[in-house]
């Protein structure tokens, strides 16, 4: 298993923290993990001696059933967003097991129930504000 | 102490820059090498 011993967690509360992390591990050269659903089977959510962003109480969802879209914060669960999206009678596909965090399951692809009628996670992403190496948010998109 | 000796062999901020740093972030800074988070 994972036997990694980081250096500092930070436990973000919004977008402006996870800038900070990224600014204050560029400056020291220090590296720097992402931690959101806690999932990764390599162990990318965490470092050694490094500092590990961690996203897991930024769970904002906000569902617009009219347009079928959902705004999923980077620390949400499959968990979170199904119960989100029951409510209004709408899913998408998400992973196999509900402790797995959107982000990081997105970013591989995602193979869930639903996949095999609506694709993969990755392909019914609309957009995703990102936080560059460089502190600024990229707002990525098929039109930007 | 292996968190210790982990972030020794980064070489990384000395307490005054983490202490900075902390100061800008609304989450929680947690040192994992801290008697109290063991």
């Amino acid at each position: 298993m994972i036997d990694r011993r980081p250096g500092w967690i930070v436990r973000c509360a919004d977008v402006a923290d996870v800038i900070s992390c990224v600014g204050f591990a560029r400056d020291h050269a220090m590296p720097l993990a992402i931690r959101a659903g806690g999932h990764s089977a390599p162990g990318f959510g965490t470092c050694d001696g490094g500092l590990v962003a961690d996203l897991s109480a930024m769970k904002g969802i906000r569902v617009d059933p009219a347009r079928h879209v959902a705004r999923v914060e980077a620390g949400c669960t499959w968990g979170d967003v199904d119960h989100a999206t029951h409510a209004f009678g709408v899913a998408t596909p998400g992973g196999i097991i509900s402790t797995t965090g959107v982000s990081g399951l997105t970013l591989g692809g995602g193979f869930g129930y639903l996949t095999r009628r609506y694709g993969l996670s990755c392909d019914n992403l609309i957009s995703a504000d990102v936080v560059a190496a460089n502190g600024r948010i990229i707002t990525a998109s098929r039109r930007r | 102490m292996e968190h210790a000796a982990a972030k020794q062999a980064v070489g990384g901020p000395d307490a005054g820059a983490v202490q900075a740093f902390a100061s800008t972030v609304r989450g929680k800074v947690i040192d994992p090498s801290d008697d109290e988070y063991e």
